[in-house]
Formats: structure tokens, sequence, C-alpha cells
């Protein structure tokens, strides 16, 4: 005798109709706010039908290089923890341009005002944070996602915060929220002074170092001002050659992976685990037609090197606006470290390399 | 009537001389193309929702309703045409918006997107006009050239082209499962085709139940006591957008000089061959800037073949430099005014309804 179990999945629940009643008023809520867009935007102009708005609230210029916003979250926009990103949305030259940028300020505050600083270092070369110095004034909106990332600066235990240049941003909105618990920030920046002003307080110990002077992260450091750091919770964040520095000299010292923690604010140095034959794969972006040989780049700076114009936000990997379909062919993921099937899938370009067959992608 | 074929150099030239222009104007666009494009979508909201409100007021005028219809059917027509079309083509992706991009824009049709995507933006403008790859050309239903054989049903094929015209967003909504042959005709029994077929059936079926439910029945019962009046209206509105998205879209591919051709003259073409292809395959007509956004700048068809992801606000321009290349490459511009170019499609649908008569020597 057979017996044919049915084991109920997910889909098959929400066949359930109210459940299904639940997605249609959210379906409904969603076209009558794109309907009113439009219209509603003339009178209110923080309002969005999709991505929330968040008006210019403050801006202030540290030294040459770095601009401090200050944002009013919109009602709705949810709260934070410290160490998240946001993304944050100009419109430049007709265009949605969005940036991730880590919340600088206390939650305390937010609760208080439901304010946020971003601090921003302007790129030189850069399309969008020159900009923001130049034009983004007082009163302006700006589109601003709900913070997310799990780089989250755990309280309940002593905590370690290591910072290279503006990534120190994360950490300012931990130990300005007066941490309860020991907590050392070793900062090393080329102007270091431009930050000094934070909150001090009893457990807090922040060392500030001058790159230009005394050069790099060192374990000296570590040792005069942490000794006990194995016990500690360690948390990295800024360019990533400098995190992989520090992650290698702790590893050496029998810190465990799992008590590191890091968060990557420039390109995530390349791995080369993988020895796939990515040279010379042909890779075909069949909208445009255009075609490229697979060298180590990944397919964002592939398709900007014929010329085509994808979208992109951070380009490792964290805001997925780069997210395109592959029609065809394998590519291994910088981030996850993982191949892709060869079939059809959403990919994020910037963080993934074509290694086999002919990679088709639609764009 | 075929004109000489270009040589393969003469052909490179012609690439290189329409990429030269794709690339300026995509460097050019700007705000400006933004605040076009939420300027015709601010307008059509208002129309929307002005021809909503009128409809059901009709009970105390029938002028009321009848402007009702008129306000629903622009709006109809501006989300189809000017907004939906083109953002769909992906025209307007560059600006990175939250909701009118290609990736995730709805359209007020019975047509599911993701279908439409496929059959037009893909087949459609790949194989443009190539027989037997480009379905788009007289629909399966239309017998337009000589090159395709005579069948007992093109002597009524006028008939259908008026059906078809009226129901014409159900023509395209079952464009590609007709083509699948999902529902009718021969079977075609592969691995994985009717997982296929089932999904999709599913979002074919998904589409037009949306559609119905919205037009003929919560706006009625919305207004309940005028419910007849309000279904009626809707119905209308629908008929006449089908009307005339159908008239623009034939005056831009079936007028008379439009030319076809063969698979084989078209295997391992050339970017410059492509190009050639599409100006040869489409007609533009001329009329007052209102007739051109009302038909979502299609009336500069050429223009859309060559450049069917630049922003369709900037076709004018455009056409001003392609018809000049066209001029001096001696390659035909099809272009006249609406009336002319309506003239000649019906003119041909007509002419094909017939076998092809011997040609007689001199
Ligand atoms: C999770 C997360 C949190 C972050 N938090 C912060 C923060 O709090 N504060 C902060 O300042 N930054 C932060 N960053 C980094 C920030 O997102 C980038 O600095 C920002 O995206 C730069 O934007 P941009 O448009 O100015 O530069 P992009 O145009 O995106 O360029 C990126 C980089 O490429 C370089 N570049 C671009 N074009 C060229 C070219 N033609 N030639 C040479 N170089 C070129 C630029 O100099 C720049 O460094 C964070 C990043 C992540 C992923
Ligand atoms: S650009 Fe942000 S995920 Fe690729």
């Amino acid at each position: 005798m057979k017996f044919n179990i049915i084991i109920p999945t997910k889909t098959s629940f929400s066949n359930f109709p109210f459940l299904r009643l639940k997605r249609h008023a959210a379906n409904i809520n969603r076209r009558l706010r794109v309907f009113a867009e439009p219209l509603l935007q003339p009178i209110f102009p923080t309002w969005s039908a999709l991505r929330n708005r968040a008006r210019v609230q403050k801006i202030e210029s540290i030294g040459d290089n770095y601009v401090r916003l200050c944002l009013k979250t919109p009602f709705g926009w949810g709260s934070f923890h410290p160490g998240q990103h946001v993304q944050m949305g100009v419109v430049k030259n007709g265009a949605q341009l969005l940036r991730c940028f880590s919340i600088s300020s206390s939650v305390q505050r937010f609760r208080k005002e439901r304010t946020i600083d971003l601090t921003i270092q302007v790129q030189n070369q850069g399309q969008v944070t020159p900009w923001i110095k130049r034009f983004l004034k007082v009163g302006h909106t700006v589109t601003l996602s709900k913070a997310s990332g799990d780089f989250i600066i755990d309280s309940k235990r002593p905590a370690l915060l290591i910072a290279g240049g503006s990534g120190v941003t994360p950490f300012h909105s931990f130990i300005a929220g007066t941490p309860s618990r020991p907590t050392v920030l070793l900062h090393y920046s080329k102007n270091p002074s431009l930050f000094s002003n934070h909150k001090h307080s009893e457990n807090l110990n922040v060392q500030r170092f001058d790159t230009s002077k005394r050069g790099r992260f060192s374990l000296e450091d570590l040792e005069t001002h942490c000794p006990d750091f194995r016990t500690f919770e360690i948390y990295l964040c800024g360019p990533g050659n400098m995190i992989e520095h520090v992650r290698a000299v702790l590893l050496e010292q029998d810190c465990d992976p799992k008590q590191i923690h890091t968060e990557y604010f420039g390109t995530v140095p390349k791995n080369d685990n993988w020895t796939a034959e990515s040279d010379g794969t042909l890779v075909h972006f069949s909208k445009s037609g255009a075609k490229a040989f697979g060298d180590k780049r990944n397919l964002l700076e592939l398709a900007e090197s014929v010329g085509l114009k994808p979208v992109f936000g951070c380009r490792i990997g964290v805001c997925h606006q780069c997210k395109c379909s592959k029609k065809q062919g394998v590519v291994y993921n910088t981030r996850t470290q993982q191949y892709s099937d060869s079939g059809e899938e959403d990919i994020q370009l910037c963080v993934s390399i074509p290694v086999f067959n002919d990679v088709v992608i639609n764009l | 009537m075929k004109t000489t074929r270009l040589d393969v150099q003469k052909l490179d030239e012609l690439a290189a001389e329409l990429d030269a222009i794709d690339l300026r104007i995509r460097e050019d666009l700007g705000e400006k193309d933004a605040n076009y494009l939420f300027a015709v979508v601010r307008v059509q909201r208002f129309l929307s929702l002005a021809g909503r409100l009128c409809i059901p007021l009709g009970f105390l005028t029938p002028w009321l309703w009848l402007l009702g219809v008129l306000y629903l059917t622009l709006a109809k027509i501006l989300d189809n045409m000017e907004i939906g079309h083109n953002v769909l083509h992906g025209q307007y992706d560059w600006m990175n918006h939250s909701h009118i991009n290609s990736k995730v824009f709805d359209w007020d049709i019975v047509v599911n997107v993701d279908s439409w995507k496929r059959t037009h933006n893909y087949e459609h403008h790949t194989y443009t006009n190539i027989l037997g790859k480009d379905r788009d050309f007289g629909y399966g239903l239309l017998r337009l050239t000589d090159e395709l054989k005579w069948r007992t049903k093109n002597l009524w094929q006028f008939f259908t082209y008026a059906l078809l015209s009226v129901l014409f967003e159900w023509g395209i909504a079952f464009h590609e499962l007709a083509g699948e042959r999902v529902f009718f005709g021969k079977k075609k029994d592969e691995i994985g085709r009717s997982e296929k077929h089932a999904e999709l059936k599913k979002s074919f079926f998904n589409k037009i139940q949306k559609q119905l439910l919205k037009d003929y029945v919560v706006f009625p019962l919305l207004c309940w006591p005028v419910a007849v009046s309000v279904f009626l209206a809707n119905l209308c509105a629908n008929l006449l957008r089908n009307l005339w998205t159908s008239t623009i879209i034939f005056c831009g591919h079936f007028t008379d000089d439009i030319q076809t051709f063969s698979i084989q003259e078209c295997e391992n073409e050339s970017k410059g061959h492509w190009y050639y292809r599409q100006m040869l395959g489409s007609s533009n007509f001329t009329g007052p800037r209102w007739l051109h956004i009302l038909s979502g700048h299609l009336s500069y068809q050429i223009e859309h073949h060559l450049f069917p992801s630049l922003p369709a606000c900037r076709y004018p321009e455009i056409s001003v430099m392609v018809e000049e290349i066209a001029t001096r490459y001696e390659i035909p511009y099809n272009k006249d005014s609406f009336v002319k170019q309506y003239w000649t499609v019906l003119k041909r649908i007509i002419k094909y309804s017939f076998p092809k008569r011997t040609t007689q020597s001199v």
C-alpha cells in the first residue's frame, strides 16, 4: 500500500484565502501609493510611494574632506542598531544615485528627535560624494532606506573597535550612546583630530593615531591600550587592506575568528582561492549586443569597459543595485565565495566574476 | 519592390555613424528627460482621476459621462504608449527610479509585462520583419506580403484586422501563448515544456483577472447606483484605447513600402545590416506635437527601431540626423502624414487579401 504524504510547503500555506487577502491588500495599497505619488509630491515633498525620504536638517563640513549630514527621518522609518548602515539617495541630473553610509549618531538621540547623522568622506573621483559636498543644502530631501546590515555592535560584552579612516563612523554611533561595558576604540587616520570631540565616559578609551606620522596598526598598540583583547568582541571597519592586515595580526595572536566582525568600506580584497579558467571566458551582454572577454575583473567592471553603464551603488555586494539577470554561464561570487548555477538567475554584477561557459548577461 | 542592398563596408560606416548618435544622446540624458517623463505621468494621473470622477456623475448630464470617457481614454493611452511602452523598453532605467523602471512597472492593459518583454522587446525588436522569426509581422493573422502563402482566410482579413484593432490588447496578451501553441494547434511534447506552459498560463490569467476585476467589477461596484454606466464607460475607454494603439502600430509597421527579410539574408548579420533592416522595416508619420505624445513617439518608428532604449522624447531631434544619414546612404526614409500612412496600411491589407497575381512581362 502506498501513502501519499503531503508536506505543507510555504506556498501551500499562502493559498489560504485570508493570507491571500492580506497580500492583495498590500498590493492595492502599493498601487494606490504609486498612483498618488505624482499628485501628492508637489504638496508633500517628503512623501514618496516606495522609498522613504528624509529632510536635510543640518550640514557641517569637517576639515576639507568630510561632510556631516543631519537627517530628519520620516515617520515609520523604523529604528537601527549602532553599526548599521543606510542607503542614501540623491537625484543628480535626473538620476537617483544611492550610496551606503553608516549611521554615526546615537540611538538615544534618534529616539528623542528622530534624527540621524551620516559622516561622509568625499571621494575625489566619486560620482556622489563630491556632489553632496557642493550641491546638497539644508531643506533638500534625500531618499533613505531603512537601516540594515549585520555589523551590529553588541553592548553586552566588552568591545574593541578598530577603524581606518572614515571607517570610524559606525563606531561613533556606538560610543555616542555611552557604552555600559569597557570599550576601546583605536582609530587610524590621516587627520585624526577632526573627530576628537566625542563624548567622554568612564568605560571608554579612545585612541586616535595619525597614520601620516607613525604608520599603521601594530600589535604594540593593541598590547598598550587593550591588553585583554582576547576576551573582547572585536569589530573592524575601514578599507579592505587595513581590515585584512589587522585580522591577520589578531588571528596570529590566537583570537577566535568568531569574535572578529568586519565591515568593508572599500573593495573587498580579491580572494584567489578559485582556480577557474576565467581568462578568456566570453561574456555576452545580450541587450546591447556587446561582448567582452573575462579576465579577473568582475562583471560590473567588464560591462563598464565595453561602454555600458549599469546602475551600481556600493560596488562591493552590499546594496544589490547592480542586480541583473544572468541567462546562462557560471560565475564566481567573490563575496559568498561560491560558484553559481549555469542556468538563469539574478546575480550582483559587482561581485561576480565570469568563470566558465559563455556567460550571457541581460544588459 | 526592393531597394538595392548596401555592401559590407557601407554597412559598417552606417553602423559607426548611428552608434555615434546613440552615444551622444546617451551622454546628454539628464534632468530634462526625467522632468518630461514626470510631467507626462502627472498629466496621466490627473486625466485618470478626472475621468473616474466624471463618469459616475454622468447621471447629471450625459455630457459629463462622455467627458469622463474621453479623459479616461486619454489617460489609458498615455499609460500604454508614452509611459508604459517606453518605460518597459528600459528607456528611463538610467534614472534608477523606484517604480518607473522596466523591472517593476506594470501597465493598465491586460498584457502581462514579462510576456510582452519577451515577445516584443526581444523577438520583435531583434528579428524585425524577418519572415518566420518576427511573429509581429501580421501577427500570424494577416498576410501582408507575397512571400507568405495565400490562404482562404486571407480573403476576409480586412475584417480580421478590424476585429484585431478593437481587441488589440487581447491579441497582444495572447501573442506568446498563441506562438507556443498552448491552447490549440500542434502540440509539441518536449521535456519541461508543459511546466513552462503552466507558468505562462498562470501569469496570463493573473493579469487578465486583475484588469477585469478592476475595470468591470470594483470600479462599477464602488459607484453602485450607476454601476452599469461605469461599466460601459470603462469598456468604451478600453476599446477606444485599443483602436488607437493598433492604428499607431500599424502605421509604423505595415505601410506600403515596408520591406521584409528572409532568414538567410540575416544569418550572422552585422550591426550595420541590423540598423539597415530596422530602417527599411519601419515608417514614420508627421503631425502636431500632441499626436506624437499620444502615439508614445511611435510616430518616429524608424528612430524607435534604431534606438529602442533611448528615451522616446528624444526621437524628434534624432530623426533629423537619421534622415540626413538616410539621404546620404540612399536608404529610403519612409515618412508621410498620419492620414496618408494609414491609407497605405488599409490598401496593403486589402491588396494581400488576394493571391499573388502573376506579373506580366513588359
Ligand atoms: C556598508 C558600508 C558603509 C559605509 N559607510 C560609510 C560612511 O559612513 N562614510 C563614508 O564616508 N563612506 C562610507 N562607505 C563608503 C561609501 O559608500 C563610498 O565612499 C561611496 O559609495 C562613494 O560614493 P561616490 O559616488 O562618491 O563614489 P563612486 O562613484 O561610487 O566611486 C567609488 C570609488 O571609486 C573611485 N573612482 C570612481 N571613478 C573613478 C575613476 N574614474 N578613476 C579613479 N577612481 C575612481 C572613487 O574615488 C571612489 O573611491 C560605506 C560603504 C559601505 C559598503
Ligand atoms: S553595486 Fe552594490 S551590490 Fe553591486
